[in-house]
């Protein structure tokens, strides 16, 4: 037999000689057919390898108890426990989950999006990529009235429910921390401005500054995708500096935990020369020395939160039309890095 | 081989999907993530997406995301079992419609497809070896599920280097942990307890292995003077704490590389279903100060071999 050819309800009439109706209207099980034909043509399809076309199956039993999930990456530990709060909310609710991932490109995000439509998705929960410019993407899906969650990486331009922490207030926070301690002079490494969650992070942190009558300079603004090489360069670029800052506010604790190792290395004292608060609150911060300070960004209730409304909504229990954000509590959690002595 | 092998040019036929399915054991895990970024780098060059599904090591997962990437209609399916699967009967629908299915990591010996790994045992047994060239003469393994292709085989190399050697081993030394963060601290917790206390400790995991030192060494145990210790995979973490972590390099992005071109190569015609292959991947020890308890030198020749 030939595998690569589909098998359709005409190859299973024309090996059973009946006609394609009977076989169509055997399938869904119609009382018409007799339960001997209906068994024969069962055991035809299975021995034939017939998959029922999802989209017939969609029209009938109207849902596909799958759920989409657009993530911007998946090296992330925030990202992974994102998807594990969605996992276990949708798994509980008897939803699957299928998972794409746009590398951080736009063009890489349609691509999924419209895969994901063609693979018949009951609802869609994104987090979009840096270059996302618009939403035209997501347009299928709203013509076909199927749900979309955005969760943490966000635009403006959604009107569809947002699961989200209050970026700027956290970078408020932790500047202001390090403020507390004693810096005067605080750099700030963070990933591409371009995207929303960054660009609000910086905001709270130049707001901190300017509350406490602080300097900022360009050169304490250091970008950098949180990599191990560009994390390393980024501290060797804040020592540099002339006069070397007193305390670092970085959005990602990979990165942190980087600059920290660079820091010691070279006989730059931390907190003592420098203090580092971090942001995500990985396991990475507890074992590394010191401890490190840092922003907890609740990724699982993030996830289960978007994951609760999307699910509430395909069951009719809660509709996501009349609630536009949703905002989890993120805390600054202080550890060693960031406590000077007489702080 | 046909797996450095690509097709130029090839055109899609017009009932393809273009998407290639993924069963995945785990996704916070730095090798899984390099090894899918090794597929999307090779599916991507070659117009293909990637749905991925997740098992959370659970096999009645596995089975109903097989189920759920059938009915999605893929042109062909990479996995990584979860640590419970046993037997491959639910990919048999794949197999039967001619889908194409590559393992990687985690596989079962019994199927007919395509599998790209490591080579555990040997691994398992220099990182052992390692440890006994820097003196340890009572050295504990922590690992997970020995029903797991990777782990059986890494226990394998680790109970042939201790023969070789002439080290004896008792079941206490076998402890099972999981692979996380508890997983790290309730081995540690089980260490301390032995009495006499091993001198060194493979552990099959970075992540474990890095939970585990922090807690030895908040009770006052000495890293690697007390316990030595050597991890597995090559994670970052590893080169983050101190002192820093001797390891397995667990290559997941060349590992993602050549699955996906031996996928492609199965969904092009070069290769075909009835002849399998498995390809192995290069590993390697590296050696950091965890386990660093002699001059370097006296070590070289059997971590280089």
């Amino acid at each position: 037999m030939d595998n690569s050819k589909e098998i359709t309800i005409y190859d299973i009439a024309k090996n059973l000689n009946v006609s394609p109706s009977t076989v169509s209207r055997a399938l869904k099980d119609d009382p018409t057919v007799s339960k001997k034909t209906k068994k024969k043509i069962f055991e035809t399809a299975a021995q034939m390898g017939y998959r029922s076309n999802p989209f017939a199956k969609n029209l009938r039993q109207q849902q596909s108890l799958t759920i989409g999930v657009i993530v911007s990456e998946l090296n992330s530990a925030f990202i992974t426990s994102v998807v594990s709060g969605i996992e276990k909310v949708a798994g509980e609710a008897g939803y699957g989950i299928i998972i794409t991932d746009s590398s951080q490109s736009a063009v890489k995000e349609a691509a999924n999006a419209q895969n994901l439509f063609h693979r018949r998705v009951d609802g869609v929960i994104a987090s979009l990529a840096p270059d996302t410019k618009d939403l035209a993407h997501f347009s299928p899906f709203v013509d076909k009235n199927i749900p979309i969650i955005f969760l943490d990486r966000v635009s403006d331009m959604a009107e569809s429910t947002s699961v989200v922490i209050e970026n700027t207030q956290c970078g408020y926070m932790a500047t202001k921390h390090l403020i507390g301690q004693g810096c005067r002079r605080i750099a700030h490494v963070t990933s591409n401005l371009q995207h929303n969650i960054f660009a609000l992070r910086y905001k709270g942190y130049r707001d901190a500054l300017a509350e406490g009558k602080l300097p900022y300079e360009e050169s304490m603004l250091v970008i950098a995708e949180p990599t191990e090489e560009a994390s390393e360069a980024a501290a060797k670029k804040i020592m540099g500096l002339n006069p070397m800052p007193d305390g670092i506010f970085v959005t990602s604790d990979f990165a942190a935990a980087v600059c920290i190792r660079t820091f010691l290395e070279r006989g730059v004292r931390v907190p003592e020369d420098i203090a580092v608060v971090g942001f995500n609150n990985e396991v990475i911060g507890r074992l590394i020395k010191p401890t490190l300070t840092t922003v907890n960004y609740p990724g699982r209730e993030m996830g289960e939160a978007a994951a609760r409304s999307l699910v509430n909504h395909l069951k009719g229990a809660g509709n996501i039309g009349s609630i536009s954000t949703m905002t989890i509590r993120a805390e600054l959690i202080v550890r060693q890095s960031s406590q000077k002595p007489g702080g | 081989m046909l797996l450095n092998y690509l097709v130029e040019n090839f055109e899609c036929m017009p009932d393809q999907t273009n998407t290639i399915g993924i069963i995945v054991h785990k996704l916070d895990s730095y090798f899984i993530t390099c090894a899918l970024k090794g597929i999307e780098e090779v599916a991507a060059a070659h117009g293909y997406e990637l749905i991925i599904t997740h098992s959370q090591e659970s096999m009645e997962k596995e089975v109903a995301n097989a189920e759920l990437l059938f009915d999605r209609q893929v042109d062909g399916l990479m996995a990584s079992l979860s640590v419970e699967t046993r037997g491959l009967a639910h990919f048999r629908p794949f197999t039967e419609m001619g889908v194409p299915i590559v393992f990687f990591d985690r596989v079962e010996k019994t199927g007919n497809s395509d599998m790209v790994v490591i080579d555990n045992a040997r691994c398992g047994f220099m990182a052992t070896e390692h440890l006994i060239k820097q003196g340890c003469r009572r050295i504990a393994i922590i690992t997970s599920s020995l029903k797991r292709n990777v782990y059986e085989q890494r226990y394998k190399g680790f109970r042939e280097a201790l023969k070789d050697y002439s080290i004896p081993f008792t079941e206490d030394l076998l402890i099972l942990a999981d692979n996380d963060k508890d997983g790290g601290m309730d081995a540690a917790w089980r260490i301390m307890h032995m009495d006499p206390m091993p001198d060194g400790l493979f552990i099959t995991n970075d992540l474990v292995a890095a939970v585990c030192m922090h807690t030895l060494k908040e009770e006052g145990i000495r890293i690697p003077e007390d316990i030595a210790i050597v991890g597995f995979n090559n994670d970052p973490v590893g080169r983050l704490i101190t002192p820093t972590l001797t390891t397995i390099d667990y290559p997941g992005f060349e590992i993602g590389r050549t699955a996906a071109k031996s996928l492609l190569n199965h969904l092009w015609g070069v290769s075909s279903a009835v002849q399998s292959q498995t390809a192995v991947v290069p590993s390697g020890l590296i050696v950091r100060g965890s386990s660093l308890r002699r001059d370097r030198r006296a070590d070289l020749p059997y971590c280089t071999d």
